[in-house]
This record gives structure tokens, sequence and C-alpha cells, in this order.
């Protein structure tokens, strides 16, 4: 009975992280009206074509290609023409926390067994302002630096092939138009949303009120 | 006589000239290293740069230390030198480190340090995005970044100063501290947004030249688009970095096609999701 429960413990938060890490299968919108292709390439044939804002549902990317699925069939999308929405539930609701403790402690049953609640650190502006140096934390750095050659063996061991490229230059003129275009497909609400926190996040410290314009810092 | 005297007179005067020349060559010797006393930073010497990087990475560590898990901290210092073999500076004492936070952000300093959150590292799906997130930070120190930065902060005179400090002068100099402090207020503020644009683009060419697939740089963008905006664990790097929907956009618009012939190279899923399994049980 105890054995049972036991390996309960340390199943669940493992099926937990693994369904996290494998969790591919994502809602989206289009962005604008696009093709759906049979393949993940431009000359590919036309399954469909997409309106703006249509929602489909994305499992797996190849490249600049997404594999989805929307009312009118299954095919590739171009990584452009879709978008994510922001998520209603907090990111760290979804698992990623308990992922990150039982980084830190090494294990899963740890932090489930005790009882505890996953560490939650967070790292704002204030954190760093306030922080003292930490000579310790660099010998720690120090210590754990790894060497050219071993990155030339762990790139051997998956077969990474190096290529010779020139960097890139900056396209002529972002494109305004594609990111209003972009933005005007989120919803009322995720925009308000976003712009409270951005005005809230603007100020921080003792007597900052983020509904007076200019108190919000730099 | 006559004639030996003036042999001498003139060997005299050619000792004594060389003799002049000599001081004079010392003395311009002298001038010519005043006139490199420059206070420009992005000149700075490489143990100097790496100085200013080690006490701002000292302070950034007393916020949020180092995730206590040497396998993950070893995977990301071996794929870091890696794709810093793929810059102009890979002899830098390049280091790397996963910061203990649930906040999703990453973060650079000058002569090689670069830090990945543990809160974005266990957003990512493929080690192809762990390497997009290092390589942005990459790209923020081979451009130098930072040191730019500082030095738009810095009165000249501070500037001259700290160029001209020997490399054993005592580092708890006003001057010096003010420089540290420019530079750690760099992560509250934030650099600027043609710099963050500047560290995608090279960022991408980084990933795509160490043999990864170039769109992960692209996907990690559009995974941060779609976070929930009110979560308190992105407000740092909203506040300190462009909309990511704008970065993505951008970057694209950059990439054009020139990069689709390598989107075949691996995302390297399956050893980023093998490594984090292994080193959370």
């Amino acid at each position: 009975m105890m054995t049972k429960w036991l390996r309960f413990v340390i199943w669940l938060p493992l099926a937990l992280v693994t369904t996290l890490l494998y969790a591919d299968a994502r809602p989206a919108l289009t962005v604008h009206e696009t093709e759906l292709r049979g393949d993940p390439a431009g000359n590919a044939v036309s399954v469909a074509t997409l309106p703006a804002e249509s929602e489909i549902t994305v499992f797996e990317r190849k490249g600049g290609w997404y594999r989805v699925e929307a009312e009118a069939g299954a095919g590739w999308l171009r990584l452009a023409s879709l978008r994510f929405p922001s998520t209603l539930q907090r990111e760290s609701d979804s698992g990623v926390d308990l992922l990150l403790n039982s980084m830190r402690t090494g294990t899963y049953a740890g932090g489930a067994s005790s009882g505890t609640t996953t560490g939650v650190r967070g790292l704002d502006g204030s954190d760093i302002d306030s922080a003292s140096p930490s000579e310790s934390q660099i010998e720690k750095l120090e210590a754990q630096a790894s060497s050219a050659d071993a990155g030339r063996t762990f790139a051997a061991a998956t077969s990474l092939e190096p290529v010779s490229i020139a960097f890139l230059e900056p396209a002529a003129e972002a494109d305004a138009t594609l990111l209003e275009q972009t933005r005007s497909t989120r919803s009322t609400s995720e925009v308000e949303a976003s712009k409270a926190k951005a005005k809230e996040d603007a100020c921080y410290g003792d007597g900052c009120d983020p509904d007076i314009p200019f108190m919000g810092g730099d | 006589m006559r004639r030996l005297t003036r042999t001498l007179f003139l060997a005299l005067g050619l000792l004594v000239g060389s003799g002049l020349a000599q001081a004079f060559s010392l003395d311009l010797g002298k001038l010519v290293d005043i006139a490199k006393q420059t206070s420009n930073l992005g000149e700075m010497d490489e143990e100097r740069e790496r100085e200013i990087g080690k006490d701002m990475s000292s302070k950034l560590l007393g916020a949020a230390p180092l995730l206590d898990n040497p396998g993950m901290q070893k995977y990301v210092n071996d794929l870091g030198q890696w794709l810093a073999l793929q810059t102009d500076r890979p002899g830098l004492a390049w280091r790397f480190g996963i910061l203990d936070t649930n906040d999703i952000n990453a973060f650079a300093a000058p002569g090689g340090y670069v830090f990945i959150t543990a809160g974005l590292l266990g957003r990512l799906q493929s080690e192809a995005e762990l390497a997009a997130v290092i390589a942005h930070e990459i790209g923020h120190v081979i451009r130098k970044h930072h040191l730019n930065a500082i030095q738009q902060e810095a009165p000249a005179n501070i500037l001259t100063n700290v160029m001209s400090m020997a490399a054993d002068q005592d580092e708890n100099s006003a001057e010096w501290n003010f420089l540290i402090d420019a530079g750690s207020d760099l992560y509250t503020k934030g650099l600027s947004r043609e710099d963050e644009l500047d560290a995608d683009l090279v960022g991408v060419v980084i990933l795509t030249r160490a043999g990864y697939d170039p769109y992960a740089l692209a996907a990690v963008l559009q995974r941060l688009d779609g976070v929930n905006p009110g979560d308190s664990t992105l407000a740092l790097m909203q506040k300190t970095h462009p909309a990511p929907d704008e970065r993505l956009l951008v970057l694209l618009a950059a990439m054009g096609d020139q990069l689709d012939s390598y989107q075949e190279q691996p995302a390297v899923a399956e050893r980023f999701r093998a490594k984090l399994v292994d080193e959370s049980s």
C-alpha cells in the first residue's frame, strides 16, 4: 500500500514533466490569409486557403514551417503566418516550476513528499539594484567552465556540421504594417492585459503609482 | 691635427645628435602612448574588458545565484563553447551559467559572460532553441553592446582615467565603480532597441554556423510572444527588450530566404529533452 503510494508520488511529477516536454499540440491563429500546403515548401501543393484569424492546432515545426490542423484540413503553414495567443493560464502553473524545482534538487520525490511548494524565485529590477556582488558565485562559475575542445566533442557527438555564412544585414525597412496586422488580430482583452502589465512594470519601487503618467521610471 | 680635431668634433656631434635622437624617440614613444590613451571603451584590452564583465556578473549572480545542477551547467557550457567557436572571438574565456530563478530572461557581460535563467530554459523545446538564446547573448558580447552603452553614460574624464589605469591598479576607485554601476544598470534599464535587434541578427547566424536549425530563434520569439503578458516572470524582460512580435518580424525580414537552404539542419530536440529528464531525476 505504502509502496504503491510512494510509486505514485514519484510517477506523478515525472508524468507531468514528460507531458510538458512533449506537449507539442498548441492552439494558434493565422495572422493573415495564407496557403495551407501539403509539404513544408513554398512550391508545395496548396491544400486550402485559410483566412486571417483561422483557429488551428500546431503539432510540430520543421525549419520555417509548422505542421498544423485546421478545419479545412491538415498541412503546413509558414512560421510567419501564425501566432500563439497568450495563454490565460499562468505559465508557472503549467509544470515549468515543477521541472525547475526538480532540476534544483535533482529529484522529483523530494519536493513532492516533503509537501513543500515549488521554490518560485523571481528576478526583478530591484533584486539586481540591491544585490551585493558575489565572489563565491564567480568562483563557482569559473569552476564549471568548459573548453573549446569540449565544445567540439559536444558538437561531434550529435553530428553538428559547422557551416560558413556571412552576417546578415538588417532589412531596409522593418515591416510596420505587418506588425500592425499581427497585433490587430489580438483580442481586446489580450491587448488590455498586456498594456496594464506594461504600465505596472514600468514602475517599481516605493511610492510608484502606475496610474500617474511618467512615474514609471526610465 | 686640425683634421683630427674636426673629425673628433664631428664624431662628438654625431654622438650627441644620436643621443638626442634617442631621447627624442623615447619622448615620441611616450607621446604616442598618451595619444593611445583613448576614452573609447570598445578599444579596451581584453583583460580589462573581462574585469568589467566579471564585476557586472558578480552583481548579477548576487541577485540570482547559479542553479545547483552541475550536469545542466556543463551542458550549457559545452554548447556555449561550440557556439563561441563560430565567432571572431573564439579565444575569449567564455563562461556560461544557468541562473536559479523562475524569471524568463538571459544576460551577457563584456569579456565572454553569458547567463540564461532556469525559467527560460524550462520553456525551451530543443537544443537549437537553447543555442539560439545563448547565441543572441554571445552577439551582445562580440558586438560590445554593453561597453558601448556604458561609454554613452560615463563622462569623458572617467573613461580616460579608467582606460589609462594600469591593469594591476586598484579597481575600487570611484571611476571603476562608476563603470560597473553603469554596466549593472543595463540589466534593469536594458540595452537599446537597436542593440537587441542586432543581437538577434548576429545570434541567428552563429546558431546556423554551428549547424543548428536557423528557425529556432524565430520559434523562441514566437513562443515568448504567446506567454501570458500578465505573467510576472516576464516583467523584467518585457521592460528591457523590444516586444517579441516586433523582434520576430525584424528577424524574419532580415533572414528573408537566405538561411532557408539550412533549414534541414537539426534542432536536436532528443538530446535536450533527455538531458532535462536526466538532470531532474
